[in-house]
């Protein structure tokens, strides 16, 4: 296949994989832009720098290191996303796909195409990326000087976005050359023996992190977090299993394909609600730490140097957030295209997107939702003292209405998630009922 | 003929068996087509006629027996190879479903072309000669879903041909047209194969289209019941 | 047969002898058994008889082939009654094709072969229908097409015959 050829059958897409492109473009723009941070800031070379023009976190050369693997790893974090949006399939997308095979394309150049589109979607995040960075540095530059962590342009920096485009053109290839073998294989699945040695083991190792964390600090932190995690792995399962009883012997049609639909999908949802319900954990901590520290009037705290340290990490957590969001949503869409036949056959009963968004707005909310509740609330109730064992502060009113509204907060983000995964599978949904699904090549 | 080298036939199957999990679709079927010759293969629905066809053209491979295109084994080849087989040795003609909906027909014709490498402008000359010849030269900038079924399935045609293959392969060609439709079809197609000289395999259920043959082979579960010199 | 009611028509154009009737019968329906001579003249017989048809012109020293026939008012009428009633469906009828079946099946002989001689035969005769092109009159094609869908569906029956004594072989071997 020639290069005109590749970009052309590459490039050509229907409307439902529109939205798959642009998420995948954001989402890597975004990291190009914090790469763009990372390499600009790395300008600055290894001297101090004044503390009056610059933040902290930049003027001092020991801190400045530490911010560029941040923004590195918040960079890397944003691709996560990236490689969500791709993982994206639609029902046309593989109708394509089949057409093409039937016209001759091998397996390889299958392939082939599927790098090309997603290092087109690279390319273009990339050059997007320098906008992006403007923009970001912008908006912070409205903050307290502290927070000023992305340190403008000068017009020289356009020779460091060269690079930032051919590695965001490159991540995007990777990721299509690594997400196409995955497509082919069916996922396995394990058996439920894990849950029962999860509802155990998780609690006692929570305690014992708790317990320990005043002398083996970090260690006994990481103890706690995998307890936490297995619990979540465990309890899910059982929790999809109640409420998707109840949702079954609802009378509305809604409820009751939602019941069924999570059910089915019990395991993959058993490692978002991990993922979900850790991440809350941890900002919930952080919260609590923010929080804690801001109210405190000891004037060796400098509020907004901590202020901004803890923001940066809540926003590295609040992107795995999105990422396990968006991998939660993608297995919903991939199950829209493994089961579009199925789904094609509903429109003859009258189902419509309507419809269907209901069913999914509430099988991704009632995972979503418990997750980020109940993390949200172990993480500001238990607090960053007690996870790293420093001095444990005493429950304050101020503690226990951040710990009630981050609950609440985290119940809304798993509302809006579910609203949100509705609004945007939209297209994947009229695509997985189109009666041309019924025919297959 | 004893003492010359005949040529091999264009589609060779022998002994060609192929299951789906609980239940054997084919059973051991062996048939020989020549160049140039048009054949229909007929049976009843689930006689697994739509079976062999997909293991002649290389999209199944069979679990016993070989098939062999121009004396060539296709389940020998790696995969690869085999795409390339499909692209241009084989034309092949579906019910429906077969076009790329966001090319236009001209360039769902010269896709074969495209992906053997071939550059766009030479492709697309070619591609516009044989929608010509199958009478859609003006819709060639059109896309798909703004044809009818009959126009699309010419382009199949088209395509099935523009690589010059020695074997079209058609699976129930005229079985989404209504009888106009379908006869001018069959037309197209019978007389488009004749001027590539290429064979033409048609499984149908159609008997215009088996009249229209110069062999007929009669399936029923998994096996030949009967051939007819037409 | 309705083989009067179509004279009627074929002099609806004037008056013809009755040599013409039977060319524009076999012009008008070019793939059947033309028709013959002496049929049209028995036809055209009976019709005078019934005050359908009158002599208007008698060659002096002929037969019957050198008159001339012409249509009276009375049948116009009839023709026009004819062509604006609707056909019956028709009785199954014993074709011979059907009588060879049942009579193969029921004296015990070897329908299935019969069946796939017969299948080639209708096929090889579609197959030479549509090698020639009809002529590019008003009617022509119709009466292709006629023959054409009539012989599609006797395939079709006899294709499910096939099937069904196959089935039946294979349930009482």
């Amino acid at each position: 296949m020639t290069l005109e050829t590749l970009v052309k059958l590459a490039r050509s897409r229907t409307p439902a994989d529109r939205s798959r492109i642009q998420l995948a473009t954001a989402a890597l723009a975004f990291s190009g832009a914090l790469l763009l941070g990372a390499l600009r800031i790395a300008r600055l070379g290894k001297n101090e720098l004044p503390e009056t023009i610059y933040s902290n976190y930049v003027a001092e050369s020991g801190l400045r290191a530490g911010l560029i693997a941040i923004l590195v790893i918040l960079a890397l974090l944003t691709g996560g996303l990236a490689v969500q949006a791709l993982r994206l399939g639609t029902a046309a997308r593989e109708r394509r796909l089949a057409a093409l095979r039937l016209a001759g394309a091998s397996s390889k150049q299958v392939r082939q195409l599927s790098v090309a589109d997603a290092a087109m979607a690279g390319l273009a995040g990339g050059l997007l990326a320098g906008p992006v960075y403007l923009v970001l540095s912008l908006l912070l530059g409205l903050l307290p000087r502290m927070a000023h962590i992305l340190p403008g342009a000068e017009l020289v920096d356009v020779l460091i976005w060269i690079p930032v485009v051919v590695i965001t053109t490159g991540a995007g290839a990777l990721i299509g050359s690594l997400l196409h073998g995955d497509e082919l294989l069916p996922r396995e699945e394990h058996p439920a023996e894990q849950t029962r040695t999860g509802i155990i083991a998780g609690p006692v190792m929570i305690v014992l992190g708790l317990a320990t964390a005043r002398w083996l600090g970090y260690v006994a932190s990481t103890v706690l977090i995998a307890g936490l995690a297995l619990c979540f792995l465990s309890l899910t399962p059982m929790w999809i299993r109640i409420v998707g009883a109840r949702l079954k012997r609802s009378n509305d049609p809604a409820n009751l394909l939602t019941g069924i639909r999570l059910v089915t999908d019990a395991r993959s949802s058993a490692r978002m609600a991990m993922l979900l319900g850790c991440c809350g954990f941890l900002v919930g901590t952080l919260v609590n730490g923010m929080v804690s520290v801001l109210a405190s009037r000891d004037e060796f705290y400098e509020p907004a140097f901590y202020a901004t340290g803890f923001g940066m990490s809540v926003l590295g957590l609040l992107v795995v957030v999105l990422t396990a969001m968006a991998a939660l949503i993608v297995g919903v869409a991939d199950q829209l295209v493994d089961q579009r036949r199925q789904f094609a056959c509903l429109t003859a009963l009258g189902v419509d997107v309507r419809f269907l968004r209901r069913v999914i707005r509430r099988q991704l909310t009632a995972i979503a939702a418990p997750a980020l509740a109940t993390g949200l609330l172990l993480g500001a109730v238990l607090g960053l003292a007690r996870l790293v064992g420093g001095a444990i502060d005493p429950f304050t009113p101020t503690m226990l209405i951040t710990a009630a509204g981050l609950t609440a907060g985290g119940w809304l983000l798993g509302l809006l998630g579910g609203a949100a995964a509705g609004f945007l599978l939209r297209n994947q949904l009229r695509d997985a009922l189109d009666p041309e699904n019924l025919r297959a090549a | 003929m004893t003492g010359l080298m005949a040529a091999p036939p264009a589609l060779e199957l022998s002994g060609v068996k192929y299951s789906y999990r609980r239940n054997t679709a084919l059973r051991g079927v062996s048939l020989r087509i020549k160049s140039g010759e048009v054949v229909a293969i007929t049976g009843a629905s689930g006689c697994g006629k739509s079976t062999l066809l997909h293991c002649a053209a290389g999209i199944l491979s069979p679990h016993y027996g070989t098939v062999r295109l121009a004396g060539q084994d296709v389940a020998a080849l790696p995969e690869e190879e085999r795409a390339r087989l499909r692209r241009t040795k084989v034309g092949i003609v579906l019910q429906f479903g077969q076009l790329v909906p966001d090319l236009s027909l001209l360039d769902n014709v010269a896709l074969p072309l495209l992906l053997d490498g071939h550059e766009r402008a030479e492709a697309q000359e070619t591609a516009r000669g044989w929608l010509e010849q199958v009478g859609i030269a003006d819709e060639a900038e059109a896309v798909p879903a703004e044809l009818s079924g009959g126009q699309t399935q010419r382009a199949a045609v088209a395509r099935a041909l523009v690589t010059g293959p020695s074997v079209v392969l058609a699976d129930e060609p005229t079985g989404s047209l209504d009888s106009r439709a379908g006869q001018e079809l069959l037309d197209v197609l019978l007389k488009s194969a004749r001027y590539r000289g290429a064979a033409l395999v048609m499984v149908t259920h159609d008997n215009l289209v088996a009249a229209s043959a110069d062999r007929e082979i009669r399936l029923r579960d998994g096996v030949i019941q009967h051939e007819v010199v037409l | 047969m309705a083989t009067a009611e179509l004279v009627l028509g074929l002099l609806s154009a004037g008056p013809a002898h009755g040599y013409d009737v039977k060319r524009g019968h076999d012009t008008w329906f070019p793939d059947s058994r033309p028709l013959a001579f002496g049929q049209v003249y028995t036809t055209l017989g009976r019709l005078e008889r019934d005050g359908l048809v009158e002599v208007v012109d008698k060659t002096a020293g002929g037969g019957p082939d050198r008159t001339v026939y012409a249509l009276t008012s009375k049948g116009r009428d009839h023709l026009s009654d004819w062509l604006s009633d609707p056909v019956p469906p028709a009785w199954g009828s014993a074709d011979e094709v059907l009588r060879k079946l049942v009579a193969a099946i029921r004296t015990g002989g070897d329908a299935a072969a019969f069946l796939a001689r017969q299948r080639a035969s209708h096929l090889r005769r579609i197959r030479e229908l549509r090698e020639t092109p009809a002529e590019d009159d008003p009617t022509s094609p119709l009466v292709r097409e006629y023959i054409v869908a009539h012989l599609d569906a006797d395939l079709r029956w006899l294709d499910s015959a096939l099937e069904h004594i196959s089935d039946q072989r294979e349930a009482h071997p």
